[in-house]
């Protein structure tokens, strides 16, 4: 199975001496499903980062799909996330444009090969379940469709590798198990999805592969396996 | 994939435009009126040297010649005096010419009675390309073969009409390059707040692999769209404006030259097109700065 993320003795620390991630080796495979699990503030976020170049690691190396990212030069950073499709916990949608159009200006911002926009959004508004949504502004969405929304825009220009921090922060339960749902088929497809989350429930009920992180460093690996119960106290 | 690559960026600059217009509108009247002065100022420059420039075609240097050098002698130095470098022309007058050529310029000589017309001799009357080498011209004229007498009628004229030009034009750069900044600072501000009001779309852009230059576009074309609207209206301000001077000046002073329509035009673009350049430098500024900061995302 090819590789679609590698990273080799990557540290990551900040100004001030703060160091976020100590020695990360992990290997992930397209297609794979992975929850980064582990407390808030111990690197989950900073490792999704480092993959499309947020951050950048003050030792190591990091691959996504035979990409060195570190020695990207700036130019070719946008192609490197155009293979990417990123979502995060507070949505980060347009709030003065309508769920088709926050999709549509992705596409057209990045030139996806798409024949025509309008069909491209309408296919990433189905696959959500938010095809009758397409006209609403994100402000008349429910959190969990803010968040669906969000998902859909990440993965209309076709990415192969989406990644997810903390997508179920912000939601109740049941929206959180339904947006884990749409994450699970969408890795169906073929993407490898990676989810930074500290929610038990959610990585429990998967069954996929976990990557534990405590403190900046990776404390267990275990494929499907579920939340650490140590982690879980915190 | 062009088109639509365009298609988008036109439609973010109006988009821009549309949700910051009130912003738009006072930046716009702001560029306008330092534009007012800044083109003023160009045409006061632009009128001086078309004034200055038929000033100098006026300073004439006369060189006169010795009685006892004969007249193809004198032909042939007026004949060389034409080729120096520094000469527009040089036109030899024999004194059978000269001293009713003498009485039509000079007031008054006409009154003189019993002059000796026989006595005025052959001479050479010099225009120079430049009134400042006026006197260096004259210099030469009198080290000239069979060169008597060069009067030294027009030097300090000239070198003062020329002075007063350079240092005219020299007070009308710095009040244009002063202006010019001012503008720029307007745009580039402006330019700013519409970033801070972007700064989600932007941040989304870079997200999922907009070029730095597709983001960046819509904003110098928003640049350069606000300096050049407020070009234009300096434009509708100023040219009406000279034309007017210039049918008031025909009538009332005809000695007073001003710039002809075709001049406006040339003018009336070229101040649309260093409008826009404006706009479009002030926009990269405020660019370079922002593009490089990591935006905080505050939903």
């Amino acid at each position: 199975m090819p590789t679609a993320v590698e990273l080799k003795a990557v540290d990551v620390a900040y100004p001030g001496g703060v160091q976020a991630l100590s020695d990360i080796n992990l290997t992930i495979d397209e297609g794979e499903f992975v929850f980064l699990v582990g407390p808030t503030g111990h690197g989950k976020s900073t490792l999704l980062k480092l993959l499309y170049r947020e951050e950048e690691p003050t030792a190591g190396q990091v691959l996504v799909q035979g990409w060195d990212v570190p020695r990207l030069t700036a130019s070719r950073i946008p192609y490197l996330r155009r293979r990417i499709g990123v979502v995060f916990q507070d949505f980060r949608l347009l709030p003065h444009r309508t769920a088709a159009e926050n999709i549509a200006f992705v596409l057209q911002a990045t030139g996806a090969p798409c024949p025509s926009v309008e069909k491209c959004v309408q296919d990433a508004l189905s696959q959500v379940g938010l095809a009758d949504r397409a006209e609403h502004f994100p402000g008349q969405l429910a959190a969990g469709e803010q968040q669906r929304l969000a998902i859909a825009r990440a993965l209309a220009p076709g990415p192969s590798l989406l990644l997810a921090d903390e997508p179920t922060g912000n939601l109740d339960p049941q929206a959180s198990a339904s947006v884990a749902a749409l994450l699970l088929e969408v890795n169906r497809g073929g993407t490898t999805v990676m989810v930074a989350t500290h929610d038990p429930a959610i990585v429990n009920a998967a069954r996929r592969r976990v990557v534990a992180i405590r403190e900046g460093r990776i404390v267990s690996d275990t494929p499907e396996g579920s939340y650490p119960e140590n982690l879980a106290q915190d | 994939m062009i088109w639509h690559r365009l298609e988008f960026i036109w439609s973010e600059t109006l988009l821009q435009l549309r949700r910051e217009r009130l912003i738009a509108i006072s930046t716009v009247s702001i560029v306008a009126v330092l534009l007012v002065l800044l083109g003023a100022n160009l045409l006061f420059i632009m009128n001086l040297h078309l004034w200055t420039g038929r000033t100098a075609a006026e300073v004439e240097v006369s060189a006169f010649f010795r009685k006892d050098f004969d007249r193809q002698s004198a032909q042939r130095t007026a004949g060389l005096v034409a080729t120096w470098p520094e000469v527009a022309s040089a036109r030899f007058v024999p004194k059978e010419e000269g001293w009713p050529e003498f009485q039509k310029t000079v007031p008054g000589s006409a009154k003189l009675r019993g002059f000796d017309a026989s006595a005025f001799p052959d001479a050479v009357y010099v225009r120079v390309k430049d009134p400042r080498q006026a006197e260096a011209v004259a210099k030469k004229l009198r080290a000239a073969e069979g060169v008597k007498a060069v009067p030294d009628r027009f030097g300090d004229f000239a070198r003062a009409v020329a002075k007063f030009r350079d240092v005219v034009t020299g007070a009308g750069i710095v009040v244009a390059i002063l202006v010019g900044l001012a503008g720029l600072f307007i745009v580039h501000n402006t330019v700013r707040l519409a970033l801070y009001a972007r700064w989600r779309e932007i941040y989304i852009m870079q997200l999922v692999g907009a070029t730095r230059s597709l983001i960046a576009t819509p904003f110098l074309l928003e640049g350069a769209i606000h300096g050049a609207v407020g070009a234009w209206l300096a434009c509708c301000v100023l040219i009406p404006t000279h034309m007017y001077l210039r049918t008031v000046a025909a009538r009332s002073a005809p000695l007073l030259l001003l710039q002809p329509d075709q001049a406006l035009l040339s003018f009336g673009c070229y101040l649309v097109l260093g409008g826009a350049l404006l706009g479009v430098i002030g926009s990269a500024f405020s660019l370079r700065r922002f593009l490089r900061r990591k935006p905080e995302w505050q939903a």
